[in-house]
């Protein structure tokens, strides 16, 4: 094997391997989001990992409290349900009983500090109702991305 | 009645003719029949007029709204106006499929009309490898998924679009990107045809080129379109998620860049010749899997659509390509052995070389952030995905390294560049580079990603512009012309290489939108009464009051904001919030007021009888220049594409060696 061609495997093998280690160094607990059901979240030790939980707001569990922009629900899930809390702009149409996904992370108190709230879109609320599905999941992050809508109706 | 019939019938007789030319050209291009061969082609275009036929009647069904058709009803209603029941032909998944198969088969008759006389002993292997990707649609559009379903009942209105894609930008972005996307299929069917032919020299790479660039442009405006329109439309402020559908139309452009560049060595040095095969058909295959995860609901995104039963047929033919076209290589690898060796590290090939590295090891990053969610449930059971901050970390470092590249390239001579010739023409870049450091953290801009991207990029813009000045001036000596028009002859007597480098440009600008708007983004939330301000940043807000309107659609308030900066009103922002009828559904208009500098991004919520709203206030330094980059880029692949002989004089030749 000639000197140059030696040169360029090590070359080679340097470039890759930092890439590698690029890549690998990407996952570090901090960029995961894992993706959990209301029971799974309840049930799971408090820990600092970023969640994304989605379930159905809780009737009368909503409320609001708009000049200070902060919002608190629950969500409900098969056997327990999970205080959320929200500051920002509500998404549009955030109403009890409505589907929603909350990303953030759990405080000590046992609530998901939401950073990041969606909710599901109303023409398509009604297809899935019928047909007893209530969160195809393609058309939450349709959401996701589209709401950062606000809850209360346009005034008359 | 015999418009729905003729579409099915016509996609049927369709998949039956496919099979008839891929039997006949394969068997004719092994046996050398010629009889065969043109029975092969003649089926071919067959298929291509049926499926004009097929497209034609349900672009017709969906104008006339004939809520038979099942397709129909979900995807135009009784208010719908015309261009958008057009545009629902590729607005829901079967239309979107059928577009996919149209455009194949339009590019499968214009590489017959064009290659004809030319390329004899590749011609029935292309064809019959486009009539493979052609069948594996038709057999979905006949079994997997119907175009003209029929509804028991046919409804009194239908289901309508979604508000948010009722926009222009959003009616062109998918046909461009399919347009793109579908391309990458001819330059694949010739890599294929070489490979089982043999016929592995220079031929059928010069062929391709000029497609491969046709589809990457498309495949490029495709996703700048879609970041302007997720910009302008969704209200969140940016412009690109890492969302897995953005992922799948990002991958094949990454690998198709790999392949311009690389190919370029396989021209001038006869290197790198297995490499540029793995690259069409990644291409190839990653085009195929962008389809699939729009439509497999394996992965959620923003733009799916709705879950679909067919994600098998889609991985069984991913991986039969995949099977196939491997193998083929590895029966070529003795063919396909490289005509030099590397000789430095400071030489054009290396840059290239190193450029293909980093496009290529971008694209794993992608793939493997994009795909973990899927390979965390299999092998953890729990749904684990990565977000934005791991594709940024892992990325924005190659990025950089990319941008780097993008001005040294062109710089470094083919094989070896020497210690003065690297003086020579690396000392300007490098002193505007430091210069521009100097000039950032004057400015205390500190952000460390931000400071390397901007100096890198006018490090980059100088030693391109450089190129174009020394190149004019050679002209210059030659013929006493102004610089202006020394300049246009130069670039038209050497398209690829300066059209090629309006693109470095083109992107260097953009880097420098992506790195500034992403690194100093202001956002802020408040709640405002009218009269009221806010400063965001430097910039100063103040809310004027809102505003009741009704149109034919939607009912919508509109918030009126005017801007001052430094104490100057510089504009006026009205961003709104409506409500449409059919389907009832609220969508957030972003009040954007755009500028050299930066744009000023509102969005509006909710208002009180007293009249106060909470609003949320984005300030996007520099956003613009992505727009801008995109504009010199797409200029820059226009004139890579435009024909050899376009713009030059008679009997002058300013060709550039190097």
């Amino acid at each position: 094997m000639s000197s140059n061609k030696i040169k360029f495997l090590i070359a080679g093998f340097v470039i890759l391997s930092s890439f590698l280690y690029l890549a690998v160094s990407g996952f570090k607990s901090e960029n995961l989001v894992y993706f959990l059901t209301v029971d799974e979240v309840v049930k799971r030790k408090v820990d600092s990992s970023l969640l994304r939980v989605q379930g159905q707001i809780l009737e009368g569990s909503l409320k609001k409290k708009i000049d200070a922009m902060q919002i608190y629900f629950k969500i409900l899930g098969k056997e327990s349900s999970l205080p959320v809390t929200y500051t920002g702009v509500p998404p549009d149409l955030l109403e009890n009983g409505f589907p929603v996904i909350a990303e953030g992370r759990m405080n000590s108190e046992g609530t998901l500090v939401a950073h990041n709230l969606m909710v599901a879109c109303p023409s398509k609320f009604e297809e899935m109702k019928e047909k007893g599905e209530l969160m195809p999941e393609d058309h939450l992050r349709l959401m996701e991305k589209a709401l950062k809508r606000k809850s209360k109706e346009i005034p008359n | 009645m015999f418009l729905i019939d003729l579409g099915k019938y016509s996609i049927f007789s369709a998949l039956v003719l496919s099979v008839t030319s891929i039997f006949f050209s394969f068997f004719g291009g092994f046996l050398k029949n010629s009889r065969f061969i043109k029975v092969g082609i003649n089926s071919a275009i067959s298929v291509f007029v049926l499926i004009v036929a097929a497209s034609c009647s349900l672009i017709y069904l969906l104008m006339v709204r004939d809520y038979r058709v099942k397709y129909v009803a979900n995807h135009v209603n009784n208010s719908l106006e015309a261009f958008y029941r057009f545009s629902a032909f590729w607005g829901g998944q079967e239309g979107s499929l059928m577009l996919w198969l149209l455009l194949l088969c339009l590019y499968c008759y214009l590489v017959i009309r064009q290659n004809l006389n030319r390329n004899l002993d590749l011609m029935p292997f292309v064809v019959g490898t486009l009539m493979v990707t052609a069948f594996f649609f038709l057999f979905l559009l006949n079994f997997m998924t119907l175009p003209f379903d029929l509804n028991a009942i046919p409804p009194v209105d239908g289901k309508g679009l979604n508000p948010l894609l009722q926009d222009w930008g959003m009616v062109i972005h998918p046909p461009n990107l399919y347009i793109g996307y579908v391309g990458y299929v001819v330059p694949f069917s010739f890599c294929i045809a070489a490979l089982i032919s043999g016929k592995l020299d220079d031929q059928w790479i010069q062929t391709i080129r000029r497609w491969t660039l046709f589809a990457w442009f498309f495949n490029g405006t495709g996703i700048l379109l879609g970041g302007a329109w997720a910009y302008k439309e969704l209200g969140w402020g940016g412009y690109w998620a890492w969302d897995p559908v953005e992922n799948a139309s990002l991958m094949p452009w990454l690998t198709a860049t790999a392949f311009l560049h690389s190919v370029i060595i396989q021209e001038k040095r006869g290197m790198l010749k297995v490499w540029n095969v793995v690259l069409i058909i990644l291409t190839y295959l990653l085009t195929i899997f962008g389809t699939f995860v729009t439509r497999s609901g394996i992965l959620s995104s923003v733009h799916a659509f709705a879950n679909s039963n067919f994600g098998w047929v889609f991985l069984v033919y991913l991986l039969f390509a995949l099977f196939i076209s491997f193998l083929l290589v590895f029966f070529r690898l003795s063919k396909l052995k490289s005509e030099h060796e590397l000789e430095s590290f400071f030489s054009r090939e290396a840059g290239f070389l190193l450029n293909n590295v980093v496009f290529v090891s971008i694209t794993f990053a992608i793939f493997w952030g994009t795909m973990f969610p899927v390979v965390s449930e299999l092998v953890e059971g729990i749904k684990v995905t990565v977000g934005p901050p791991f594709f940024d970390q892992v990325n924005v470092p190659m990025g950089m390294f990319l941008l780097l590249l993008l001005g040294a390239g062109p710089l470094m001579a083919w094989r070896i560049t020497s210690v003065s010739q690297m003086k020579k023409s690396f000392l300007v870049p490098i002193i505007v580079g430091l210069l521009g450091v100097f000039v950032l953290v004057l400015f205390e801009i500190h952000h460390l990603f931000a400071v390397m991207a901007f100096s890198l990029s006018v490090f980059s813009i100088s030693a391109i512009f450089l190129e174009f000045y020394k190149g004019s001036k050679l002209i210059k000596e030659r013929l006493s012309l102004n610089y202006m028009s020394c300049f246009w002859l130069l670039t038209m007597n050497n398209k690829r290489r300066f059209g090629g480098y309006i693109v470095h440009l083109g992107m260097a600008i953009l880097f420098v939108g992506v790195a500034a708007s992403s690194a100093y983004q202001v956002t802020e939330e408040v709640r405002l009464r009218p009269g009221e301000s806010f400063h965001v940043g430097s910039v100063r807000m103040r809310y004027e009051g809102f505003k009741q309107e009704i149109s034919d659609s939607y009912r919508a308030v509109r918030a009126k904001l005017s801007v001052f900066n430094m104490g100057h009103l510089i504009g006026t922002v009205f961003p709104e919030r409506r409500i449409y009828f059919t389907p009832p559904q609220p969508t957030t208009e972003a009040g954007i007021g755009r500028g050299f500098l930066f744009d000023i991004y509102a969005v509006f919520s909710d208002v009180d009888s007293r009249g106060a709203a909470s609003f949320k206030f984005m300030v996007n330094p520099l956003l613009n220049w992505i727009w801008f980059g995109g504009i010199v880029f797409s200029l820059g692949s226009i004139i890579c594409f435009l024909p050899d002989r376009w713009g030059k004089r008679k009997g002058e030749i300013f060709s550039l060696k190097g």
